[in-house]
C-alpha cells in the first residue's frame, strides 16, 4: 500500500495529473479496506451538490471573456488617468490595476499576460529602473486575490466551510495593505530615479473614463449586490458573466460572436482541471480525515508548537512552500481540509486562516525556485528566470512583511466581518 | 427507456473484478489507441478528430451558454414572480458537473491536466519522451481503474436509483462517469503513443500561456 502511494507521489512529480494521483490514491486507500471503489465516483458526485461551484465557471468565464476584450487597456489607461500625478504615480497604476483585475480573473497567470504586456513597457518609458519594473510586474500577478470576488476566496470559503460574505468583507483591509506597501515602494523608487509624472486633467480623465464606461460599474454593482445582501455570490456570478458578454460582444465590440466558443474552451478548459482535482479530492480528504490523521498531526505538533503563534509561523513556512509547488487551487482543494482541524485545535479563526493562506499562497506565486509567476514573466517577456529571482527580490521581502503583519494582527482581517458580517464564525 | 436501462443493467452485471478489468481493457484500449495513431494522417481519421473535437468545444460552450442563460433567467423569476422555477438550481449544479468532466476530456487531449511536474521537466530527448510516455499510460491505467468504479456505481443506481430531477433518472447523471474517464483513457493512451514518436503537445507553464502563444502567431 505505501509503495503504491510513494509511487504515485513519485509519478506526480514526473507530470502525472493531480487529479489522477488523488483518486488513483483514495482508490488505493479504499481498496486496502475493503470499500467498494465505487464510493470514491460516489464522492465526486458533490461536485453536483453546492451553488456555490455554480459561480466558479461563471466567474472565470467572465475574466476570460475581459482579458480578451480590451478591458485591460481600457483599465490601464483609466488609472493612469486617475492616479498618474502621484510620486510614483505609474506604479500605483500598475498595482492597483493588477489587483483589480486578479480579483475579478483569479488566475494570476492572466493577469501578468493580460495587464503586465502593457504596463511593463509603459513603466520603462517613463524612466522607472528596468529590473524594478519587471519585478513589480511579475509579483503583482498574484496581487489582489485577496479581494473580492476573487476565485480563491470563494474556493477557500467552499472547502473550510465558512461564510464566504464574512471572506469577502475580511480580504478587504490585508489587501490594501499589501497595495499600499507595493506603492510605499514603487513611490520611493518613482521619486529616487526622477521619473517624471504627468498632471492631471479633466479632459483626457474623462475621456478615459467614458471609454471604460461600461467597464467601471461593474465592482460596484457586483460587490454592491453582494454586500448588500441583494444577491448572493452565484448570482453575482451569473450577474458578471452576462454583463461582460454584454459589454466585450454587443457593446465594446472587442470579441466577435463566432470566437466565444474558443473563450468558453480556453477558460473552461482551466475551470475543469480545478473541478475534477475537486471531485478526486472529496474521496481522499474524507478518508483521511474519517482516519483522523489532522488529529494526529494536530498531537504531535502541540508537542512541538505549544503557542497558536509558533504554529502559524510553521504553517507560514510549510504554506509558503505549498504555494512555490502547487497551484493556488489544488493547494487550497488538497491542504485547507487537512489544516482546518488542526489550526481549530489551536482555536485559529477559520475566516483568518483564510486569509493567511491565500496570502501565502499569492506570496508562493513569486517564491524561487519554481514559483508560478516567475515562470510565467519568464515567457512572457522573454527574460532570463535567474533575472526574474534578482528583480522580484524586494517585492518579496516587502510581501513577507505584510504576511506577518497580517499573520500576527488577526484584527485587521476580523474586525470588519465582526462588524458587518457573521463574525467569522460559520 | 425503462427497456433500455435493464438491458444495460443487465450487460454490465458480470463485471469483472478491477484488477482483471483493467488487465483486460488497458491492452483492448491500447490497441484502438494504437490504430487511430497509425492512421492519424489519413483524411478519415484527421476528419473524425476534428468532428470530436469541434463536437466537444461545442458541448462545453452549449453548457457554459446554457448555465449563463439559466442562472439569469432564475434572477429575473425571482424578482419579478419573487419565486423562481424549482428545477433551475438543481439543473445548474449538475451541469457543473457535466461541464467538469467534458472540460477535463478536452484538457487531456491538449495536456492541460493541473500537474506538479517539477522533475519530467528535467528530462530531455529520448528520457523524456520516455518518460513522458510511461506517465501517459500509468494516467491511461488509472482512468480505467475508475472506469470500472464509476461502472459499478452505474450498475446500482440502474438497479436502486431514484429520479434525481425534472424526470431524470440519477443512472444518467452517474453515466457521465465512465463515459468520460474511458474517454480520458483513450486520450492517455493516444497521447502515450505520441510521446513515443516525440509529437505530444507541450504542456504550457501555467494558465494563460495560451493567450501568449495566440498572441505571438
Amino acid at each position: 500500500m505505501i509503495a503504491i502511494v510513494v509511487g504515485l507521489l513519485i509519478a506526480a512529480l514526473f507530470g502525472l495529473p493531480l487529479f489522477l494521483v488523488l483518486a488513483a490514491v483514495a482508490l488505493a486507500l479504499f481498496t486496502g479496506e475493503d470499500i467498494p471503489g465505487s464510493s470514491v465516483v460516489i464522492e465526486m458526485l458533490r461536485l453536483a451538490s453546492s451553488p456555490m461551484l455554480v459561480a466558479i465557471p461563471l466567474f472565470t468565464f467572465a475574466g476570460t471573456l475581459f482579458a480578451e476584450g480590451g478591458a485591460p487597456k481600457r483599465l490601464v489607461s483609466l488609472s493612469r488617468e486617475l492616479f498618474g500625478w502621484m510620486p510614483g504615480g505609474l506604479s500605483v497604476v500598475a498595482l492597483v490595476t493588477c489587483a483589480l483585475f486578479t480579483a475579478f480573473t483569479g488566475a494570476s497567470g492572466v493577469t501578468i499576460v493580460a495587464v503586465g504586456g502593457l504596463l511593463l513597457p509603459a513603466l520603462v518609458r517613463a524612466g522607472y529602473p528596468e529590473k524594478f519594473s519587471l519585478g513589480l510586474v511579475t509579483t503583482s500577478g498574484s496581487l489582489g486575490l485577496l479581494f473580492p470576488p476573487s476565485l480563491p476566496l470563494i474556493l477557500y470559503a467552499y472547502v473550510a466551510g465558512v461564510a464566504v460574505d464574512d471572506l469577502f468583507l475580511a480580504g478587504i483591509v490585508p489587501g490594501i495593505l499589501l497595495v499600499v506597501l507595493l506603492s510605499l515602494w514603487g513611490a520611493r523608487q518613482g521619486g529616487r530615479g526622477g521619473v517624471g509624472t504627468q498632471k492631471f486633467e479633466w479632459a483626457s480623465a474623462r475621456r478615459a473614463l467614458r471609454e471604460a464606461a461600461w467597464e467601471v460599474p461593474l465592482p460596484f454593482v457586483v460587490l454592491g449586490g453582494i454586500y448588500s445582501g441583494a444577491v448572493t455570490v452565484t448570482e453575482a456570478a451569473s450577474i458578471t458573466a452576462i454583463y461582460a458578454l454584454v459589454a466585450e460582444v454587443l457593446i465594446y465590440r472587442d470579441v466577435p460572436i463566432r470566437r466565444i466558443p474558443q473563450v468558453v474552451r480556453s477558460s473552461m478548459v482551466l475551470v475543469a482541471g480545478i473541478l475534477v482535482i475537486l471531485a478526486a479530492a472529496f474521496g481522499l480528504t474524507n478518508y483521511l480525515i474519517d482516519a483522523e490523521v489532522p488529529m494526529e498531526i494536530l498531537g504531535w505538533m502541540q508537542g512541538s508548537f505549544s503557542s497558536k503563534w509558533t504554529f502559524l509561523l510553521a504553517l507560514n513556512g510549510f504554506l509558503l512552500i505549498v504555494g512555490s509547488l502547487m497551484d493556488i487551487f489544488s493547494a487550497l482543494i488538497v491542504v485547507v481540509p487537512l489544516i482546518v482541524p488542526i489550526a481549530e485545535g489551536y482555536g485559529v479563526n477559520l475566516v483568518h486562516l483564510g486569509i493567511i493562506f491565500l496570502t501565502n499562497l499569492e506570496i508562493g506565486y513569486s517564491t524561487p525556485p519554481v514559483g508560478l509567476n516567475l515562470f510565467i514573466s519568464s515567457y512572457r517577456f522573454g527574460r532570463s528566470i535567474l533575472e526574474l529571482y534578482r528583480a522580484s527580490l524586494p517585492f518579496l521581502v516587502l510581501l513577507l512583511l505584510a504576511l506577518a503583519i497580517i499573520t500576527y494582527a488577526p484584527a485587521l482581517s476580523l474586525f470588519l466581518p465582526q462588524m458587518f458580517g457573521h463574525g467569522g464564525t460559520p | 427507456m425503462e427497456g433500455f436501462a435493464s438491458s444495460l443493467a443487465s450487460t454490465l452485471a458480470s463485471l469483472p473484478e478491477l484488477g482483471r478489468f483493467v488487465a483486460l481493457a488497458l491492452p483492448a484500449l491500447a490497441v484502438v489507441a494504437a490504430v487511430a495513431f497509425v492512421l492519424r494522417r489519413t483524411a478519415p481519421m484527421r476528419w473524425l478528430a476534428l468532428v470530436v473535437d469541434r463536437g466537444l468545444t461545442a458541448l462545453v460552450a452549449t453548457l457554459l451558454l446554457g448555465m449563463v442563460f439559466l442562472s439569469g433567467l432564475q434572477i429575473v423569476l425571482r424578482n419579478l414572480l419573487s419565486s423562481g422555477l424549482p428545477w433551475i438550481d438543481p439543473l445548474l449544479r449538475h451541469l457543473v458537473l457535466l461541464l467538469a468532466f467534458s472540460g477535463a476530456l478536452l484538457a487531456t487531449g491538449a495536456k492541460r491536466h493541473v500537474q506538479i511536474n517539477v522533475l519530467g521537466r528535467l528530462l530531455h530527448g529520448v528520457a523524456g519522451r520516455v518518460g513522458g510516455a510511461l506517465v501517459a499510460l500509468l494516467a491511461a491505467a488509472i482512468s480505467i481503474a475508475l472506469t470500472h468504479a464509476s461502472l459499478s456505481l452505474l450498475v446500482d443506481e440502474l438497479e436502486f436509483g431514484e429520479i434525481a430531477f425534472l424526470s431524470i433518472p440519477s443512472w444518467m447523471i452517474v453515466a457521465v462517469f465512465p463515459l468520460s474517464f474511458l474517454g480520458m483513457a483513450f486520450r492517455f493512451l493516444f497521447l502515450a503513443f505520441q510521446e513515443v514518436a516525440g509529437e505530444a503537445p507541450a504542456a504550457p507553464e501555467a494558465e494563460g500561456l495560451d493567450l501568449v502563444a495566440e498572441e505571438r502567431a
